[in-house]
């Protein structure tokens, strides 16, 4: 039995788990429905897609060997409960690393642009041709705060707008050589835009906050896809109000959902999005089947071949 | 020192880049501001006699380039001719120059803007998260990466736009009659426009507006486009029947990226107010700082190249 923590999985993933049988948690489970649905169907795997699991689910399911993320950040999984238990708990990792990198390039032009503002006055019938002017990003420079699968694939499709780039990562491997990998302060002082790639530690909360984003070019544009925490919201909002930061393009805040009375509300300079950056139909047939492959590579202690999908176009 | 009177140049709009305007000196600059009627540009070109026009708005037709005698050259401020009659130029002797480039990155950008906007629906969310709604739920975007964007006129524009679809991981197809396949990057090939429109997740149009262009997307070309493509045009207005696109917007199943119109500007008693799945902006894809000196630029460089530089 595999308990999936949401109402659906992508069929190649259901493919993948051929021989289990599979029980869903609804769209929106709490902690307790998971631990009272481990309770009633003791699971060997868990699929993580909405909510987490804690350590009173665990302890409601002997048979469990593996809780399985449907994505990339564990955070609501308890990991230390897990490996107390010998649960193996395994991530999506880079699954979704192309839709997010996607959303931060759509968010970065967005503002670039000025696109959702210039809609909503076109749709109403106005014309602002003669006062309106768009950044060219080509020649710019836009500086990545992390480095990992989301930032080396962002960075691939700035460099072929010909910006410049510059990363900074403490634990990057590999960084291609299309990307200056700098220090914090040179992505403050060189960056025409900031794009954030990076988990949320407690080292980096608030880590776009009023002393930093003073130090950066004015008309800087900030881009968040990543966790709401890296940036102290009321001092964006404060740095867009004065014109320091041009406009910011976020998918994360502090507080999800944002609260229908939120600091960006109406707010000229905002671009938002509700933290889709991951949702893409192919980015759910990706992080489906490798939560699958997760689960049976645990159990079965195998890698089953690798799902077909978007292979060959991929390969092109 | 003579004293001679300066010669005439008439600027089509009510200011352009400084650079340009340091490029011309030596003769005397008359601007006609944004807005103008056809008759106030005849009237003025017969009143100042240019020898040269430079072309950012309005028609430049046989009647205004008629009115004066010394007119020797045209230098459109972009690249889109489809304003200036060139077969009355070509008759009266007068050279109709196009900016070539200036605008190219510009443009390429705003179109992947566009595609980007319509691709993840960002213009309808922000609006909704504006209004105090989170979205999620339901949500699903279209991913690019591993998608087909054909591309319609692979000229420099077009040629910036299949760079960046190729970073993006896209897979790309293009239709250009002017141009071989050899001069394509590996993996990308040439179409006749009635099979590439099949295979497009998105269609981006980069092509002139001529004879051959107008109309190019007519009702049933649309309707060989796939249910959910997405469809950009930066280019020209006249390139699709915007009727036959607007009974597509309307059924739902189409998405549009939208930097042209039949009428320009548009105003609040227009067709496209309103309809599902477009995404307006109002001819700005060329106006970046980079895009708006480099069409000035261009025009003045071409203009002073058939008239020649003068001396203070």
């Amino acid at each position: 039995m595999v308990l999936i923590t949401g109402a659906d999985l992508a069929p190649q993933a259901l493919a993948l788990l051929d021989g289990y049988e599979v029980a869903y948690a609804g769209k929106t489970p709490s902690f307790d429905d998971i631990a009272a649905l481990c309770r009633e169907l003791d699971p060997v795997a868990i699929i993580v897609r909405y909510s987490g699991v804690n350590a009173a689910a665990m302890e409601a399911a002997p048979s469990l060997k593996v809780i399985s993320k449907h994505g990339s950040g564990t955070d609501t999984i308890d990991k230390t409960a897990a490996a107390a238990r010998g649960i193996a708990v395994r991530a999506a990792v880079g699954a979704n690393a192309a839709a997010v990198a996607e959303q931060a390039l759509a968010l970065l032009l967005a503002c670039a642009k000025s696109v959702p503002q210039l809609n909503d006055r076109m749709h109403a019938g106005h014309w602002d041709k003669a006062t309106h002017k768009s950044l060219e990003l080509g020649g710019r420079t836009i500086g990545l705060v992390g480095l990992g699968a989301i930032g080396q694939r962002f960075a691939k499709m700035c460099v072929g707008m010909d910006m410049k780039v510059i990363g900074f990562d403490p634990f990057a491997k590999n960084v291609p050589d299309y990307i200056r990998v700098v220090d914090m302060e040179t992505i403050f002082r060189e960056s025409d835009a900031i794009s954030l790639h990076c988990p949320l530690t407690e080292e980096n909360r608030g880590l776009i906050d009023a002393a930093s984003l003073a130090k950066c070019k004015k008309g800087l544009i900030v881009v968040n896809t990543a966790r709401g925490g890296l940036i102290d919201e009321p001092a964006l909002l404060a740095a867009v109000q004065s014109g320091q930061v041009r406009a910011a393009g976020l998918d994360s805040f502090a507080v999800e959902p944002l609260a229908a009375d939120n600091v960006f509300k109406r707010q000229p300079g905002f671009v938002l999005s509700p933290h889709i950056g991951g949702v893409t139909s192919d980015a759910y047939v990706n992080m489906g089947t490798a939560a699958a492959r997760n689960v049976r590579s645990v159990i079965e202690g195998v890698e089953p071949e690798l799902a077909r999908h978007r292979a060959t176009a991929l390969e092109n | 020192m003579s004293a001679r009177p300066l010669d005439t140049i008439v600027v089509t709009e009510a200011t352009i880049h400084p650079d340009a305007v340091a490029l011309l000196a030596g003769y005397r600059l008359v601007y006609t501001g944004a807005k103008f009627a056809q008759d106030e540009l005849v009237a003025l070109c017969e009143r100042e006699q240019p020898v040269a026009i430079l072309a950012r708005y309005g028609r430049i037709d046989r009647r205004v380039m008629s009115a004066s005698s010394r007119l020797k050259v045209v230098g459109r401020h972009g690249v889109g001719m489809d304003a200036i009659d060139q077969q009355a130029a070509r008759e009266l002797g007068i050279a109709a120059i196009a900016a070539v480039g200036s605008n190219s990155q510009a443009v390429a950008e705003h179109a992947l803007g566009l595609m980007l906007a319509c691709a993840r629906r960002i213009s309808w969310l922000d609006r909704r998260m504006h209004d105090g709604h989170w979205d999620k739920a339901g949500y699903m975007g279209l991913e690019l990466s591993g998608a087909t964007l054909g591309i319609v006129g692979c000229g420099s524009i077009g040629a910036r736009v299949m760079r960046f679809a190729l970073a993006i991981g896209m897979t790309v197809r293009v239709c250009d009659p002017y141009i071989e396949q050899g001069t394509l990057p590996s993996g990308v090939t040439l179409h006749r426009l009635d099979d590439l429109l099949p295979m497009c997740d998105v269609l981006s149009l980069h092509c002139p507006l001529d004879n051959s262009t107008r109309s190019l997307l007519d009702e049933r070309r649309l309707d060989m486009l796939k249910n959910n493509a997405i469809v950009i045009n930066t280019a020209r207005a006249g390139l699709f029947d915007e009727a036959a696109m607007r009974r597509r917007l309307r059924a739902g199943d189409l998405h549009l990226g939208l930097d042209c119109f039949d009428e320009e500007p548009l105003d609040e008693k227009s067709s496209w107010l309103g309809l599902p799945n477009t995404v307006m902006t109002p001819h700005i894809g060329g106006t970046t700082n980079g895009g708006l000196r480099g069409m000035a630029v261009g025009a003045a460089e071409n203009i002073v190249r058939v008239i020649g530089r003068r001396q203070h």
